[in-house]
């Protein structure tokens, strides 16, 4: 494993995966920047509006930064001609690994960005609320799953089709669905993994008086069955894409 | 020769399914659409103006730019693989007629999918939302305010598609463009960015019309915009040594 | 000796398709062996099965004198090198650094980068991107990539492809003289016979899946006896004397063509036309190439 990651790291070179990496956090950083409440404004726990204005922002970005992400990382072989002449030097099952690690390693990268950045927005605008650093671990594995759980699912879809486009397309068509799925009853969101994001978080816009314009933010209970749907959604989706490498004819 | 390029780009795009995207956004965005603006009956009075804002907000902010991109990127792949390039300059074909005819191909393909929201529209509202009458002409306007302003978007994904090699992170690039479009707009400096454009011009999150008295700015915005692009196109595209 | 590759009845159906059927392939060591076959006859195919690509319908290959297995495949592996199809070479990266990967996987110091560029002429250009290569240049890096390690089998599929003529010298200098200066087997595909004469000791001839010939170049070689060109003063008088003779004989441009004939027979016809007063002038024997060969094989197969 070690030697087939450090051919993947090779690989990487030149091909600007870090910028790649880091174009995700900041559109978060100018969106959620220019987004958030000022401290004396109507809003009540700004610290909590911030942190309820991720998921919605993840649900957009994230399905297609993943189909980006998760693309790239498969497109390099077949650009390259690579797999007939990889499956002589090395097993699929280590390929397979070294990808799939250094694609969570993006995607690891991406997600501490974004709590990173949520907290250092409240910082620099002086929220004076404090979010409980249980919520602030819960938000960060939140995001982490369910991006874990896109970037497999896009992964699995780059493997059988080996093609971008169509990965690509169900990543814009998931993000859609997925924004969607938040102005919806809440039962509809839970069919739509892509918004996943969404229910999961643990705040609320808990009130919104029309007519003072003050809104008012607070935080619910944990999810922890829906994590661990995700959780499984996603090693389902990284067997699925073992799979379709093993079993894939040159 | 202009056409000829239009002919072998416009069945570029017919051969492979990537329609399927342009016919499927739309319908997602009026099915919400629709569904969003008959739970929030109390909020939204303004009937045929809240369902159009309903059902085109999220699709001019974000979903516009990424469609665009999404088709730019595939009319150049087939370039970027297989050196196709050298092929392509060496044609008896002046490079600009090349860029142009996939734009020309994608507007075109703008156009089908802005006529389908609109007729997802009407539908939604006369057959689902119960609206009297027929939608005010002035959202028709709308529809054609927003191809005016999304054109120059074409141009831009096209030359950043172009370009940059890797398929899909132009498409983010719409993507993060719309965002940035969004943010511009919400701040009065619409007609400075060219992803802000498209959203002004369909009046996407607004009832009541943003554009009044800016039409003379909004227009000129977006010829100097696709100006730009296009000369920036031209210039790259000749100047450039072949780079296969 | 082992044979170094050796194949059972190895069969690859796809579908209703038998793209190979009951190949038997037996390569000695430290000979270059020429794999050939029309377009489409299954030479990549039987290649990809060779290095475990693609999984056999039926049979057994042997690599290097072990039965090829999940668990040895790339112990075994590890010491061929392979070029299938076309090149592999990220256009992203130079020429250099993909040599790079190749050999931090197989295990090769990075010594021997140097060593295989200099062997294919890519020294120059080693830190060009692979994407500016040209197709010739890309097929070159594709057997650096194969040689890297000085590997004891090298399975190649069309290696002269895209090569300029000097190039395709150079490759075939190279590949022939490798057995006595590495002790390497070299498995070599194509479709140009031509280049086959000059490079192979030992052939073997497959067309739709089947093999038809193997053995060495000099037994093919043997069946390689043509007509005989007989040149008479006067043909109308020697063809009766032929026909009496049974030997069916046609006309064609002044000049009689006979049959093969064993040698017994072809003086008693001789004899046979000269006593007819014709006039003897001249009898040559036409050599079939091995191009003549290959498609009278193939031909033979078609009629069925």
């Amino acid at each position: 494993m070690p030697r087939a990651l450090h051919a993947e790291l090779q690989k990487a070179h030149r091909r600007h995966d870090l910028a790649v990496c880091l174009l995700v956090p900041l559109v978060i950083l100018v969106w959620v920047g220019y987004s958030a409440p000022e401290v004396d404004s109507s809003t009540v726990h700004p610290f909590s509006a911030l942190f309820y204005m991720g998921p919605t922002v993840d649900a957009i970005l994230m399905p297609i930064g993943m189909a980006v992400l998760a693309t790239r990382l498969w497109d390099v072989e077949e650009k390259g001609d690579f797999p007939k002449l990889l499956y002589t030097l090395q097993s699929r099952r280590s390929l397979f690994a070294a990808k799939a690690a250094l694609g969570f390693g993006e995607v690891l990268l991406i997600a501490v960005l974004e709590t990173a950045i949520l907290l250092a927005l409240g910082w620099w605008k002086g929220y004076a609320d404090a979010v409980p650093a249980s919520h602030i671990l819960y938000h960060f594995v939140c995001t982490l799953a369910v991006c874990v759980m896109l970037f497999a699912s896009e992964l699995l879809l780059a493997v059988l089709l080996a093609n971008p486009l169509p990965a690509l397309c169900v990543g814009v068509v998931g993000a859609l669905v997925g924004l969607f799925s938040a102005f919806m009853p809440p039962i509809v969101s839970l069919f739509v993994p892509w918004g996943y994001f969404i229910p999961l978080s643990s705040f609320v816009l808990a009130s919104w008086d029309a007519d003072t314009r003050i809104a008012v933010y607070g935080m619910r209970a944990f999810r922890p069955l829906l994590l661990a749907w995700v959780v499984v959604l996603a090693a389902a989706f990284f067997a699925f894409a073992w799979r379709a490498v093993r079993e894939k004819e040159v | 020769m202009f056409l000829r390029c239009f002919r072998a780009e416009n069945r570029k795009l017919h051969a492979s399914p990537i329609w399927i995207l342009f016919f499927l956004l739309p319908v997602i965005s009026a099915v919400y659409g629709t569904f969003n603006y008959l739970q929030n009956l109390g909020i939204l009075q303004d009937q045929w103006y809240s369902l159009w804002t309903q059902h085109t907000l999220f699709y001019a902010l974000f979903f516009y730019p990424v469609l665009v991109g999404v088709y730019a990127a595939y009319l150049w792949r087939l370039e970027h693989r297989g050196h196709n390039w050298n092929l392509i300059l060496a044609a008896p074909v002046r490079p600009l007629a090349l860029f142009l005819a996939k734009y020309v191909v994608v507007l075109k393909l703008v156009l089908l999918t802005q006529l389908l929201v609109f007729g997802l529209y009407v539908l939604c509202g006369k057959a689902f939302a119960h609206l009297p009458g027929w939608p005010p002409v002035q959202t028709l306007l709308f529809l054609l305010r927003g191809l005016v302003g999304g054109q120059c978007v074409i141009a831009l994904q096209l030359l950043l598609s172009m370009l940059i090699r890797s398929f899909a992170v132009p498409v983010f690039l719409g993507l993060a463009g719309g965002v940035a479009g969004m943010l511009c707009a919400s701040k009065g400096i619409g007609l400075a960015f060219p992803y802000a454009l498209m959203q002004v011009g369909m009046n996407a999150n607004k009832s009541e019309d943003l554009l009044a008295g800016q039409y003379g700015g909004f227009l000129l915005a977006s010829a100097l915009w696709l100006a730009l692009f296009l000369a920036l196109a031209h210039l790259l595209l000749t100047r450039r040594d072949v780079r296969a | 000796m082992q044979p170094v590759i050796e194949t059972q009845e190895l069969c690859k159906v796809y579908g209703q398709r038998r793209a190979v059927d009951g190949v038997e392939l037996h390569v000695p060591e430290g000979c270059v062996y020429g794999f050939i076959g029309p377009n489409g006859a299954g030479k990549s195919t039987t290649m990809k099965m060779l290095l475990g690509l693609v999984h056999p319908t039926a049979g057994r290959v042997c690599l290097l004198g072990q039965p090829m297995t999940e668990r040895n495949r790339l112990a075994l592996l590890r010491q061929t090198g392979s070029l299938i199809e076309s090149p592999s070479g990220y256009p992203h990266l130079t020429g250099e650094e993909n040599l790079q990967v190749v050999a931090d996987l197989k295990g090769v110091p990075r010594k021997d980068i140097d060593r295989v560029l200099e062997i294919v002429d890519l020294a120059g250009d080693r830190r060009r991107k692979v994407g500016q290569y040209s197709l010739g240049m890309r097929q070159r890096l594709g057997i650096a990539m194969a040689l890297l390690g000085s590997p004891r089998l090298l399975i190649l599929d069309e290696p002269t492809n895209g090569l300029d003529p000097a190039g395709i010298q150079e490759m075939r200098d190279l590949l022939v003289h490798m057995p006595e200066r590495t002790g390497a087997t070299v498995f070599v595909s194509s479709h140009l016979l031509g280049e086959m004469e000059q490079m192979a000791e030992q052939v073997g001839i497959i067309d739709h899946g089947k093999m038809l010939f193997e053995g060495p170049l000099q037994a093919l070689q043997r069946h390689s006896r043509g007509n005989y060109r007989l040149r008479v003063l006067q043909p109308q008088k020697a063809v009766p004397a032929l026909q009496a003779r049974g030997v069916p004989a046609r006309l064609e441009k002044g000049a009689l063509t006979l049959p093969p004939l064993p040698d017994a027979a072809l003086a008693a016809a001789v004899q046979a036309v000269a006593d007819a007063g014709a006039g003897v002038v001249e009898l040559t024997a036409h050599t079939k190439s091995l191009e003549e060969i290959f498609l009278s094989l193939t031909q033979t197969r078609e009629v069925k």
